[in-house]
This record gives structure tokens, sequence and C-alpha cells, in this order.
């Protein structure tokens, strides 16, 4: 039987400090209505300033430790999605992560370089190399700080980022087990767009309107082909887990799509977007709830970039 | 295709947001006044772009601050 990998759990690691946008409604106009029901973010979460990036991974992979049985020595592969590095980004931040944790010279380390869309094609690359290597036991890490760039007076971008880490246990499946399996991948890219959100300068710039235009118009169209390559409607999926960007654009999807409210959870409001991490929060959420067999995950932003996937919770 | 009209303007306002009130005699009012934040107005005027086959610059969108410049806008 050819080896399969599939999801056996998620760690997390939000920080402790969190700034409330109530605080600045004066400073940039705004109202509780536009806090809680449109960017849908109450306060945003930031880092430590002498924390690193890797030391988020390894709050993340603590926390991982905690829910299930995961020594150090079964990791076979370590990777990071990130935009936003240790120090210079050299070396990779995985490496870092791989010295912090104590891992063995036998355990691959890379980073991905990836925003938004960086879990689902995460999740693709890990499940890839390790079925194609034999690898046993993988983490994907996603940990992308915009605190590091975020201007603190830019509204556009200081209101919607929050700062986390998350860490995601992949595992060849034996017989007989139940595990989340990734069963199709769509990925997409518009490089041209790529000015929509960037780093300028070492300041994130975001020219909101182009990157909602671009969410509410290509996701739907996306997360539709999806559903028709693997045969399943819409009304077949339990789920539909979105990055969650803002609570107005993930809205805006779930209504082009036509699909319940009720389908399309959110989990933002109280830490921010948190670009990578997101959709790992959210999946985190529902991983566990017996309830729940089908899911569409759906990451977009960066790049421009968006991928999505269907997980089946699936006995081997 | 049909040009744009007030009542057409007001109508995906009102999807945007229904809980704000939009009469006709709104026209020239800016949309803030009435009480519409930016991201009703950005969501608005995406789906005024795909229901006219138009593109609103990002430039131009501070100048459509009201019905009746989209109206002027669009319907140019």
């Amino acid at each position: 039987m050819l080896q399969q990998v599939g999801i056996r759990a998620i760690g997390a690691y939000i920080p402790a400090t969190f700034l409330s946008n109530y605080a600045r409604k004066e400073e940039f106009d705004i109202t509780d209505d536009f806090i809680e029901n449109k960017i849908g973010v109450r306060q945003v979460a930031r880092k430590a300033a002498d924390e690193s990036t890797s030391n988020m991974c390894v709050k993340a992979f603590a926390d991982l430790a905690e829910k299930v049985a995961c020594r150090v020595e079964q990791i076979d592969c370590i990777v990071v999605c990130t935009q936003n590095p240790d120090g210079h980004g050299i070396p990779h931040t995985s490496a870092n992560v791989h010295a912090q944790l104590g891992l063995g010279d036998d355990c691959a380390a890379f980073d991905i370089s990836l925003g938004c869309s960086g879990y689902v094609y995460g999740l693709s690359i890990v499940k890839s190399f390790m079925e194609a290597n034999g690898l046993k036991n993988g983490l994907l890490f996603t940990a992308d700080p915009y605190s590091k760039v975020i201007d603190p007076a830019d509204k556009d971008t200081v209101l919607l980022f929050g700062d986390a880490a998350t860490v995601t246990l992949l595992s060849s499946v034996d017989a007989g087990e139940t595990v989340w399996k990734p069963a199709k991948f769509l990925f997409a890219s518009r490089g041209k767009q790529g000015d929509a959100l960037h780093n300028k300068n070492g300041v994130l710039t975001m020219n909101g309107r182009a990157i909602f235009n671009f969410a509410a118009v290509a996701v739907p169209v996306q997360v539709r082909s999806l559903l028709e390559a693997v045969g399943v409607a819409a009304e077949e999926v339990d789920l539909f887990l979105f990055h969650q960007g803002s609570k107005y654009i993930v809205d805006t999807i779930q209504k082009r799509l036509g699909i319940p409210a009720d389908k399309v959870p959110a989990y933002l409001s109280e830490q921010g977007n948190a670009v990578s991490s997101s959709l790992p929060l959210l999946l985190n959420r529902h991983l566990n709830d017996a309830a729940v067999n089908r899911m569409v995950l759906s990451g977009f932003g960066v790049g421009l970039s968006w991928a999505s996937c269907m997980l089946e919770r699936e006995k081997r | 295709m049909s040009k744009l009209s007030v009542a057409v303007v007001i109508d995906i306002f009102h999807e945007v947001n229904p809980a704000v009130i939009v009469k006709e005699t709104d026209a020239d009012k800016t949309f803030k006044e009435i009480g519409f934040d930016s991201l009703d107005i950005v969501s608005a005027f995406l789906n005024i772009e795909e229901r006219y086959s138009v593109q609103i610059p990002d430039d131009e969108v501070p100048r459509l601050s009201t019905i009746n410049k989209v109206l002027g806008f669009v319907n140019s």
C-alpha cells in the first residue's frame, strides 16, 4: 500500500500582549460597528519585541506536545512558512527552530516564502515531500509576525494584522487509523498585482480595495472549481474555512458562494489576521469536531497568491 | 446595457449594507454622510464594476463620493 500522509494535530501560539482597536476609535475615526462587524477584529496580538519568529514556532510546538505524543527524535522534517523570518533570513528560520527543538541531523528543515495562502501550499508541499521520501512525521510551522513591518499609524494594516504561530503535525497513516487527509489542492498566482500588499522599504503597505476585489472575485471561482474537481456539492461540505483576512471579506466570499453562514466559522476577533497562521488557528478549533468530516480550506493574499484544498476525515 | 440609475445605485448599496437607509433625495450627499463606510463603498463599487463592465480606477474613488458622481462617471 502506498504511504499516505495526513494531518494529526495542530499546536498554536498567540502572544499574550494585545492592542485594543477600541482604543484607537477616535484617532482613526472608526466606530464599534466597523470594529465588530466590518474588520471583525477587537484586538490584535503582538509578540514581545525580543521574541523571534523561531521562538514563536517553538512555543506553538510546546502546545502541540501537550496534545499529542510528539518526540523530537521522531520528527523527520520541519518546514516554516514565513515572510518575516528571524534576523535577515540567513540562516533560514526553520534552521533556528531545528536548533531550539534539539532536532537531529537527519531531520530536514526548510522555509517557504508565502503569506496568507501559505498554509494550503505548505500542506501540499510537506505531504508531497514526506510521501516522496518515505518520511513518517513532519511539522509544518506558520509564523509571520507582521508587527515587525507594520507602521503603527497605518489604519489599513495596524487594526487588522495580529501575530501568531502554529504547527501542524503530519504523519504517515497506518492501516486502521483515522486522520484528516488533504484530498485535492488548487493553486493560483497573480504576480502582476503583487504591489497590492508588499513590504516597501521595511514597511507593510496594502491597497485594501485591490485585495478586497481580488479575494471577492477569485476565491469563489477557485472554491467552485475545487468542488467540481472532486465531484462534491457545497451541501456535502461540513465547513468552509477561509483565510481570516477580515470579517468583511469572509462574509463577502460566503455570500458570493451562496453557502450558509453557519458553515463558515470565524476566528479573528481576539487576535487579528494572523497571515499564514489564520487557517491553522481556525482549523485547530474544528479538527476534533466529530460532526465534521469534510472541510474546504482556502487561503488568499500576498502575491497575489491563492490556494484551496479539500480535507476529508478518512479511515485508512 | 441600460444606464446606471439612482435607483440601481441605491439597490446596490442596500445589498452591501441593508442597515443604512438611502433615499433618492440623498443622491448628492456623500456616502459617508448617508452612513456608509469605506468597506461598503469598496464592495458596492465592485458590484457596479461587475454589472456594468466598467473599471473604476483607484484614483477616481475619492472623487466618486456621491450617487450622482458615480452615475456621471459610469454613464459617461
